[in-house]
């Protein structure tokens, strides 16, 4: 089962706080998303600009913006190149997500594109010093996501797969589903995940080649405003 | 979606896992049939080792008492993976007199006095005679099953019984007839109780640091890699590496003797910074409870980490490097420019450890779930049925008696020692 707590200053009618969409923050409007989620603010009509303290596999921050690309009725388009860092400089991270979302009424569904290009600047150690990028890792998740809305829920089935991933194609693939609860200022999100496959992913996951079925229990202080 | 990457966290695999059992409450001999039954049913290497659990039983019922039984039963599997834990740190009766002298074998076949707290007796003093019987004969006398780690390869088992040769039950007598210069020396030894750690005194050391590094001299480092876990482990090794070479270190002594071993991953990141390129480390298997088969769970590989060090590297191992620590030492043995070097291979016991049994009087049993595949999907590292098995080193210091009375002088230092004269030749 999954358990996501969102601590939040107020319900807005925004998805920003909930990002896996293409919707771009009001110009001000803000979200601060604490100790792991992404920070954003709206700096234009149609650009953000946002921060995630802590990126994963790179081991530093990541730091994008978000541009959107267009809007043609119930769809919309934007894409956020960004940049994450290890803080010794020894690693980078370079991706560009692409959010296609189609919405009706309460329904919206979302296509995320996001390749990703880890650099490593290796240090070699032979009698003198010296060192040169490589590339890392080559990762092309795709994933699509459902979202519906009531007043004060959201229900979301989400799909993730490894179209790339280093040399391997279609290597992994995750499915969740969770029921997002409004309880006044705390937003409980209960769900449960699967993986299957082998993400070459080493950091936390390992690379399990069987199902998978997990719990990560998060804790997300989530202030919303502008 | 983002979240399930931190889902191993907390996760599981729902059959794919260790087995627990709690036999406590059982009568001794039942929780002794019990475990034997569910190593019968989930442990990793039975084919592997042909362990007949007919005859591991017939053996057991030659025990003298419940306790001896449960040590025997880690002596009849060969596999640095069971272990044998007591609540209290119960010692072993056979083994906790201490004659003052330690033994060791030679390339030569003989027995020697590597170390020696008796009166008149010298290093170097070849065996004759142990309570009347030759040399080959008392070694079979010897209680192995004091042991409480399972000893995987032939080489491990005679270094064992050679080790208890010098012990026995408190107040025993030895009668040694020893040799000198073609001279005969008879003497009585009585066993005195050893209050030191009955592990220790078995060489069963147990690594006291996870990362120590320093100098040797003008150009070599010294690095000791004690246990492997997390990316705490593999960033101190860089850290380490980077600071020695600051010092001036352009060759290295990488020590990786005693290490009892830790992550697979974070044993595959620390031999990354030895290597330029990928390489297959392995495929991990664990016991599914729901098809009673092992499972392929994980793949891990080497890849070249944020460090290279492309020096000259003295990879030193022991009997008591295991598990993940076999693994680097065999990733380390393929790379170029690194030699691996020590008096006997490694502990040949490369399994996932974890399965468990708490039997009666405080005692937990414990083996391994799961197996190491390599490439072609054989078992690697673990002792077959022959009890051959682990890394050997591709630089062996002869059992010559002054290597084996030098290293019982300074079992720390001494192998350290050649690997720096073997490095200031290269």
């Amino acid at each position: 089962m999954t358990l996501l707590l969102l601590v939040s200053a107020a319900w807005a009618d925004s998805w920003g706080g909930l990002r896996q969409t293409a919707e771009i923050l009001e110009p001000r409007e803000f979200v601060v998303r604490l100790p792991t989620g992404r920070s954003a603010l709206g700096v234009g009509p149609s650009t953000e600009v946002f921060l995630t303290p802590f990126d994963m596999i790179v081991g530093g921050p990541r730091l994008g913006v978000e541009q959107a690309v267009g809007q043609w009725g119930p769809l919309s388009w934007s894409l956020a190149p960004s940049l994450a860092q290890k803080l010794s400089l020894r690693r980078t991270g370079l991706r560009l997500e692409s959010f296609l979302s189609i919405e009706q009424g309460a329904d919206r569904l979302s296509l995320v594109v996001a390749p990703d290009l880890n650099l490593m600047r290796r240090v070699t150690l032979s009698e003198e010093a010296s060192s040169a990028w490589s590339l890392d890792r080559t990762h092309l998740p795709v994933s699509l996501v459902y979202d519906h809305q009531w007043t004060d829920t959201i229900v979301r089935v989400a799909g993730k797969v490894g179209v790339i991933d280093e040399d391997r194609a279609f290597s992994h693939g995750t499915l969740s589903a969770s029921w997002i609860q409004r309880l006044g200022r705390l937003h409980v999100e209960l769900g449960a995940g699967v993986l299957v496959g082998r993400p070459s992913e080493q950091t936390f996951l390992g690379t399990y080649e069987r199902l998978l079925v997990t719990a990560y229990p998060r804790l997300d202080l989530w202030w919303q405003g502008g | 979606m983002r979240a399930l990457l931190f889902l191993p966290l907390t996760g599981c695999i729902l059959s794919v896992r260790p087995l627990a059992f709690d036999f406590s409450k059982e009568e001794p001999s039942e929780a002794l049939e019990l475990t034997v039954e569910a190593l019968e049913q989930s442990y990793a290497f039975t084919d592997w080792k042909a362990l007949d659990w007919s005859q591991v039983r017939d053996r057991l019922a030659e025990a003298e008492d419940e306790d001896q039984a449960i040590r025997m039963l880690v002596e009849a599997i060969p596999d640095g993976h069971v272990l044998l834990e007591h609540d209290e740190d119960k010692g072993c009766p056979q083994a906790e007199g201490a004659s003052g002298l330690l033994f060791s074998d030679t390339d030569d076949g003989e027995i020697v006095v590597a170390l020696s707290q008796v009166e008149g007796v010298q290093a170097g003093d070849v065996l004759r005679t142990w309570n009347g019987l030759a040399p080959e004969a008392a070694l079979d006398q010897q209680p192995l099953y004091c042991f409480p780690v399972g000893l995987a390869t032939h080489e491990r088992r005679r270094s064992g019984r050679v080790r208890l040769l010098g012990r026995g039950e408190p107040g025993a007598t030895l009668d040694l007839v020893l040799e000198r210069g073609g001279e005969e020396l008879d003497l009585s030894v009585t066993l005195e109780e050893d209050a030191g750690d009955l592990r220790e005194q078995l060489g069963l050391t147990l690594p006291t640091e996870r990362i120590s590094a320093r100098m040797l001299g003008s150009d070599i480092g010294y690095l000791a890699v004690g246990w492997e876990e997390t990316a705490i482990s593999d960033a101190a090794v860089r850290r380490e590496l980077r600071a020695l070479w600051g010092e001036g270190a352009r060759k290295l002594v990488l020590d990786l003797r005693n290490n009892d071993g830790g992550t697979d991953q974070t044993a595959a990141n620390i031999a990354g910074v030895f290597t330029d390129r990928a390489w297959f480390y392995e495929t991990i298997t664990m016991y599914d409870r729901r098809t009673e088969e092992q499972a392929v769970i994980s793949e891990v590989w080497v890849k070249p980490q944020e460090l290279f060090w492309d020096l000259p590297t003295v990879v030193l191992i022991n009997g008591n490097t295991v598990s993940s620590g076999e693994g680097m030492a065999m990733m380390l043995a393929r790379f170029e420019g690194l030699t691996v070097m020590g008096f006997e291979g490694t502990a040949a016991s490369f399994g996932s450890s974890g399965s468990t049994a708490k039997l009666p009087g405080g005692w937990t049993f414990t083996w391994p779930a799961g197996r190491s595949l390599d490439e072609e999907g054989q078992i690697q590292l673990d002792s077959d049925h022959s009890l051959a098995g682990g890394v050997l080193p591709t630089h062996r210091i002869p059992w010559t008696v002054e290597h084996r009375v030098g290293w019982a002088e300074d079992p720390v230092g001494y192998e350290i020692e050649l690997a720096v004269e073997l490095l200031e030749g290269l």
